[in-house]
Parts: structure tokens; sequence; C-alpha cells
């Protein structure tokens, strides 16, 4: 109880559930839309770097949504998790089920986490507002702290980029 | 039984679920309004009937859908609240440091203070129901940019008079707040004349 406490008055904590909670509704969305869009051949053929480049950048333009207070990062959330319900419907469709949970499991194990976290981090200065604003913030929550939490998220998702590359370039590719 | 009816009067006003449950309530009827006679719905529905394209259409199904003007609304309503209100407390260390070092302003105190003032929007949506329900239409183009800025303006009006700006000395707040508040007035006149 003491611990589901303390994740409801961290604002980085909170905004990664509410993140995945308004992700997954959108990918209930989009896999229920029946759009089928379909998977461009391209994304398989990058190469660790391309991959890896690719995704912290994409990351990194996450991390700076904090900036808007969240008005990128919502519509970032949006486009990604629709989209990938979308096209997860479309491949269960037309390959069945088994085969597209091999393409797709391997690829969104550290991916989706990986942009889970970065989005969320996004929400975090609003929520910090918020939090503080109704005193259910502790008072160890300076700018530094902040900051020092920031840094140790983008650490985090660096890690998860790295692993997700990985996987994509040389074990999801010849699956 | 009436101090607790007074304890409940004193309270409920200023209770943030309290208004979040009445702003609800009013965006339900607003939306319900909105949808039905305003004329940029319309125009969204005249122009995705015609649409051949099935995401444009599914996208635009879910512009129109009431779920999704009632959150956005209701989200941007209490996002704004709490920037406001933390803008205000950045603000308000210059006074602090100025003119009141001995005084300490929570953030909650801003929030409160803004909070009083969402009556003023909860009134401008009633307003709004009322005339669509009588007239079937939206307020007019060149009427809506003044009854806009007439709503702002209380808007500010209340929240600069919670924030007792004499007795907390927040001069430099006020100055600041009062001036963004003429700066968006003006530009949504202008913003209004140039689009009608």
């Amino acid at each position: 109880m003491g611990n589901l406490r303390n994740i409801i008055r961290d604002p980085f904590y909170i905004s990664i559930l509410l993140t995945t909670m308004i992700a997954l509704l959108f990918f209930a969305m989009g896999f229920q839309s029946g759009l089928n869009e379909e998977l461009s051949e391209a994304d398989y053929k990058l190469s660790f770097f391309d991959l890896l480049f690719h995704n912290s950048f994409l990351s990194l333009l996450n991390i700076l949504g904090m900036f808007t207070l969240g008005i990128f990062n919502l519509y970032a959330l949006f486009v990604n998790a629709f989209d990938l319900g979308n096209i997860l419907n479309d491949s269960i469709a037309s390959s069945g089920f088994g085969y597209s949970m091999r393409k797709f499991l391997p690829h969104a194990i550290f991916e989706l986490p990986s942009m889970i976290i970065s989005l969320a981090m996004g929400f975090a200065p609003i929520f910090l507002i918020i939090l503080k604003a109704n005193n259910f913030i502790s008072t160890r929550y300076t700018f530094w702290f902040f900051l020092k939490k920031v840094l140790f998220f983008s650490t985090i998702i660096l890690i998860l980029n790295i692993c997700a590359a990985f996987m994509e370039s040389f074990i999801s590719a010849n699956l | 039984m009436n101090r607790l009816h007074s304890i409940i009067n004193k309270n409920m006003a200023g209770n943030q679920i309290f208004v979040m449950a009445i702003t609800l309530i009013v965006l339900f009827v607003y939306t319900n309004a909105f949808l039905k006679h305003g004329s940029l719905i319309n125009e969204l529905t005249l122009l995705y009937t015609s649409e051949s394209n099935k995401t444009v259409v599914h996208i635009m199904e879910i512009l129109t859908s009431m779920e999704f003007n009632i959150i956005t609304r209701f989200v941007s309503i209490f996002s704004v609240l709490y920037i406001v209100s933390f803008l205000l407390w950045l603000i308000s260390r210059f006074d602090l440091a100025f003119f009141n070092p001995n005084q300490h302003l929570t953030l909650n105190f801003f929030t409160k203070a803004y909070l009083y003032s969402l009556y003023i929007s909860i009134l401008d949506f009633l307003c709004q129901t009322i005339y669509m329900t009588f007239t079937k239409q939206d307020i007019p183009l060149h009427i809506l940019p003044y009854y806009m800025v007439i709503f702002i303006t209380l808007q500010c009006i209340v929240i600069l008079y919670n924030l007792k700006i004499r007795e907390n000395k927040l001069y430099i707040t006020a100055a600041f707040f009062s001036l963004l508040i003429i700066a968006l007035d003006i530009a949504i006149i202008y913003i209004g004349s140039v689009y009608q």
C-alpha cells in the first residue's frame, strides 16, 4: 500500500501509468478501426546504427515534448498507438495470429517500453504541477531532483533503444 | 445539522472535485447543443460525407464525437488551470522577494484562486448552450470575439480578486497577469476581425 502511495505521488511513475493506459485505449481504437494500413518493407531493412539513431531521435523529441507540457506527446501517443493497433490488425487478418506475434513481440518488447517511457516524460512536468498544487508531492522534489530523474529515465530509454535496435537488426529480421 | 450545512456550503464551492463534476455536467449539456447546432461541426459533417478516404472519415468521426469533444474541453480547462496557476506562482516569487520577503505563498493558493474563476467558464458554457438551443445556431462570428473577451476579462477579475493583491502585495503578479489578459483580448479581437 505504501508503494502504491509513492507511485501515485511521483510525477514520473503516475505519467508512465497513465500513458500506458491511454496508449492501450488508442491501440484498441486503431485495432478496431478496420483501416488496415500496411507496414512498409523498408522498416525491416535498417542497420543497427540506423535504427538506434532513428529511435533515439524520436525518444529525444518525446522528451523535449515536456516543454510543450505534453501537447506534442499526446499527438505522438495517438499517432503511434493508433497506427500500431491498425498495423497489427492488418497483419493478423492477412498472416494469422501466430506469425504476427512472432514478428511483433521481438520488435515491441524493448521498443514499446522505450516509447511509453519517453512519451510519459513529456507529461511529467504537468503532473509535477498538479501534484504540487494539491500538496501530494514530497518536499524532496526540487528542480535538481526532477532533473536527476529526467537523466535517470533518459538513460533507461537509451539502454532500451540499444536493445531494441539489436533485436530488430539481428534477431527480428531473421525470424 | 446547521453547522454541517454551513461547512458543506463553505467548502463545496472551492472543492476541486465538485467543480470538476459541475464542469463535466455542463460540458455534457453544452456539447450536446454544440454537436447539434455548431456551425463548425456542420461544416465538418458536410466535408466528410463527400469524402471517400476511410482514414479521413474515421478521423472526422472521432473529431465530431461527443466523447472527444467533452474530454478535450475538460482536459484543456483543467490543464490551463494548473499551467496559469504555476505561472502566477512563479511570478509571485518576484513580489515576495521585493515587497513581502517574510510571506510564503503556496501553489495551492493560486490554484484555489483560479478554481473559483471556473464558475465564469461554466456560466459561459451555459450561456452558449441557451443561445444555441433557442436560436438553433452558433453565436455569430462578428459577436463571438467580444463575447469571449468579456468572459476572459471577467475570469481575470475573479482571479485577481481571489489573490487579494493588496493584502499579499502581489503587485508584479497582478500587473503581469493583467497585461497578459489585455494582450489575449486584443489578439482575440484582431483574429476575429481577420476571419469574419
